[in-house]
């Protein structure tokens, strides 16, 4: 597995939304760097494998995509698992969801999100917003120096 | 504790059942006291009566003794003057006569005989020494009336005893008077007379002359006999009534008097009896200290009954009443003060009481029912509430995503496979786009309504003209194109939440510019103005309008007056201002004409303490 090359964690169910998603960020070459997580305990097992295991992708990751409603465990708790571990809560979290819900951002915010992003209906928007996201997060924020 | 205790002590007592039972036993025993009194005072008066007419009695009794002695003084006196040992003057003869008679005689103290010129020449108890009497008063009286003389009373030159001379004379053949005879009566009975008569102690017996002359007075006889006191009221009185009752101080006792004459000819004397008032009123005062005794201790018993009694009658059944109410103000509603109830008003008001308090009790029943009804509803309007909360949730989210999906892969296929599309094909991905699109903002709109059930009002003054100005400003810039007409009156400021007011005035305007798009001189104008209590804003337009009747429809969620393809739309515009501006307490409604425009008029009140009447039940989730 070479994770050093994986700089963003998109955590989605939607598989529409997936391809959209790695469709916008093709054009900004950044469609490589991604790893996706089909369920919020499949992104924990990622993020966390057993062992000592999981610290390359840790180091490598620029950013992670959040959807909030997924199945098994919820965003909210991924979020809380990240940003409560000494070995996650550095990496940067943006919220991609639907929902425009006040109690959901301020929630969010609150458990140390980085940036709330409604996704856009319109094709043009999203596409837009997702390649700004990308190339802010990886491109131009500086994270941690490993 | 409560409102009673705080009452000053002094009202709290006198105030007190138990005190004023006692007053009332009070009020009862001054009657009885004035009776007490009244009785004395009648008593007493009695009680005078009685003793003047003892003393009358006593008085009346001793005149007739008297006049019996001067009748048997004056018998015997005509006897002894036609005796011979008088008539011819024989010394030792009469002497020896004499000694007899007063020894048989106790009230004769002395006889004696003597000649006209005043020599005595016979006497019993017999003088050793020649004595002349013709100086005396009685002497020359009896030589002047010849008839029975009573003198004035002398302490006797031969007995030294008070005697009370007597002196008659002695006729010769010819009527001359040959000799006198007098005699000294005793008067020291009287004193020993009253002494018997079983009198008060300190009563007094006077014997007066009609000139006031003192003949006798007992106790003290040598002080006042022979004394001339007409000046005493007392004896005024006697000599002008003869008979009768007085009172009157003697030696500063003040006394009762009963006074009698003595019948013809011994009518110059008078007779009175005098007995201390304070002996007559001895007895009834003594009743007057019994009776204030016996009414003393009568009142101390009944002021005693009426203190306990009251207390157990009155004041403990009080109590218990009272302390009954105190626990029902409490709130503890099944207290009850019976029964068994007492009889009498006590009785009545416990059982008035109970009844108040099933009647509380009742109500509270009720209203507790009522109360856990509105809570149950309460409760099932929360669940309603909530599902509603995750059903806008679902919306929002698993209805957006597929839809962007659609839209999404539809432009893809639109951009980037056209080539592979005829004509046709294209226009349905076109007809693909526009209605996703509407879709979109179909469920935008349903979330803004359900978000507006929810979201806090963030009340606060706010510039409607400004808010107006800048919202038509925005909204402008998506027709820049278009010609028209726009007027601004001022706008009152109005409180309310900044957002959601922007909210109303965007769907107003945005109304008004859409459907005055069919006019070539549309004419928007904003307005306002302060009423009574609350802030008026409008908005006017001269586009299509509408009928009236269906006015009870344009607020309603999803209602349209217009097709589709006329007018866009969602048809909830209406709905969320109505919505916004009855969560700020103010009213909403329209007028219009087909042809010819519409009025949007809603109001703000312009109290701080605006109705928000439904705050949001479900809480955050």
């Amino acid at each position: 597995m070479s994770h050093r090359r994986v700089n963003i964690l998109l955590v989605e169910d939607n598989h529409q939304d997936v391809e959209l998603i790695l469709r916008a960020l093709q054009k900004q070459n950044l469609g490589g760097k991604v790893k996706v997580a089909r369920d919020g305990a499949e992104a924990l097992a990622i993020l966390f494998p057993p062992g000592q295991n999981g610290t390359d992708l840790r180091e490598s990751l620029k950013v992670i995509f959040l959807d909030l409603k997924l199945p098994k465990v919820s965003g909210l708790e991924v979020l809380r698992a990240i940003k409560t571990d000494v070995r996650t809560q550095a990496i940067p979290v943006v919220v991609l969801t639907s929902s425009p819900q006040e109690t959901d951002i301020d929630e969010c915010y609150h458990l140390g999100a980085n940036s709330y992003i409604v996704k856009p209906l319109e094709l043009d928007d999203f596409t837009q917003a997702i390649a700004q996201l990308g190339s802010y997060w990886v491109l131009l924020n500086q994270t941690i120096p490993q | 504790m409560n409102s009673v205790n705080n009452k000053p002590q002094s009202r709290i007592f006198f105030g007190s059942l138990r005190v004023r039972a006692i007053a009332l036993v009070l009020l009862a025993i001054f009657p009885l006291l004035g009776l007490t009194f009244y009785s004395y005072l009648e008593q007493r008066k009695e009680a005078i009566r009685e003793v003047q007419r003892d003393a009358i009695m006593v008085a009346r009794n001793v005149a007739k003794i008297q006049e019996t002695l001067f009748q048997s003084a004056s018998q015997l006196f005509q006897t002894l003057a036609q005796l011979p040992q008088v008539l011819q003057k024989n010394p030792a003869a009469c002497n020896l006569l004499f000694n007899r008679v007063i020894e048989n005689h106790e009230h004769f103290l002395s006889l004696l005989a003597a000649y006209p010129y005043g020599d005595i020449f016979a006497s019993a108890p017999r003088s050793s020494k020649a004595i002349n009497v013709g100086d005396q008063p009685w002497f020359k009286e009896v030589m002047r009336n010849r008839d029975m003389v009573i003198g004035a009373p002398l302490s006797g030159r031969i007995t030294g005893r008070y005697s009370l001379p007597l002196a008659f004379p002695v006729h010769d053949q010819t009527g001359k008077v040959m000799a006198v005879l007098a005699s000294g009566l005793d008067l020291e009975w009287l004193g020993r007379f009253i002494m018997q008569a079983n009198l008060p102690k300190y009563s007094i017996l006077l014997m007066v002359d009609r000139r006031g002359k003192v003949m006798f007075r007992y106790p003290d006889p040598q002080k006042y006999i022979g004394r001339q006191l007409p000046e005493i009221d007392l004896i005024k009185t006697m000599i002008s009534k003869g008979e009768g009752v007085a009172e009157g101080v003697i030696s500063g006792v003040p006394r009762l008097f009963g006074f009698a004459r003595l019948s013809a000819p011994f009518q110059d004397l008078q007779v009175a009896v005098g007995i201390p008032q304070a002996a007559a009123f001895a007895s009834v005062a003594h009743n007057l200290k019994r009776n204030l005794i016996i009414l003393g201790l009568v009142s101390l018993l009944v002021i005693a009954a009426a203190w306990f009694g009251s207390g157990f009658i009155i004041v403990r059944p009080l109590k218990g009443l009272e302390r009954v109410t105190q626990q029902l103000a409490a709130g503890d509603l099944t207290v009850r003060a019976g029964p068994p109830y007492r009889s009498g008003e006590l009785g009545l008001l416990a059982q008035d009481f109970d009844r108040m308090a099933d009647a509380i009790q009742e109500r509270d029943n009720r209203l507790k029912q009522a109360a856990a009804e509105l809570n149950k509803r309460v409760q099932e309007l929360n669940a309603a509430y909530q599902e509603l909360e995750s059903f806008s949730y679902t919306v929002a989210h698993d209805l957006r995503a597929p839809l962007r999906a659609i839209g999404g892969f539809s432009r893809i296929l639109l951009e980037e496979s056209s080539k592979n599309l005829d004509a046709e094909g294209i226009r349905y991905l076109h007809i693909i786009q526009k209605d996703i699109k509407k879709m979109g903002n179909l469920i935008d709109d349903l979330l803004t309504l359900s978000r507006l059930g929810r979201r806090e009002l963030r009340v606060r003054d706010v510039d409607m003209e400004d808010l107006a100005r800048s919202v038509f400003a925005e909204l402008r810039k998506k027709e820049p194109e278009r010609d028209l007409k726009v007027i601004f009156n001022s706008l009152p400021v109005g409180r309310g939440d900044w957002d959601m007011l922007r909210q109303v005035l965007e769907n107003l305007l945005d109304n008004a510019l859409k459907f005055t798009r069919p006019r070539v001189d549309a004419v928007i104008e904003i307005g306002g103005e302060v009423s009574d209590r609350e802030n008026i804003y409008w908005v006017k337009d001269n586009g299509v309008g509408f009928e009236m009747e269906y006015v009870p429809k344009l607020f309603e969620v999803f209602q349209r007056l217009h097709p589709e393809g006329e007018f866009e739309g969602t048809g909830m515009g209406l709905a969320i201002v109505q919505r916004i501006i009855q969560r700020h307490g103010g009213r909403v409604w329209a007028a219009g004409k087909v042809g010819e425009g519409a009025k949007f008029c809603f109001t703000l009140p312009q109290e701080e303490a605006q109705g928000e009447t439904d705050t949001p039940v479900g809480g955050q989730t």
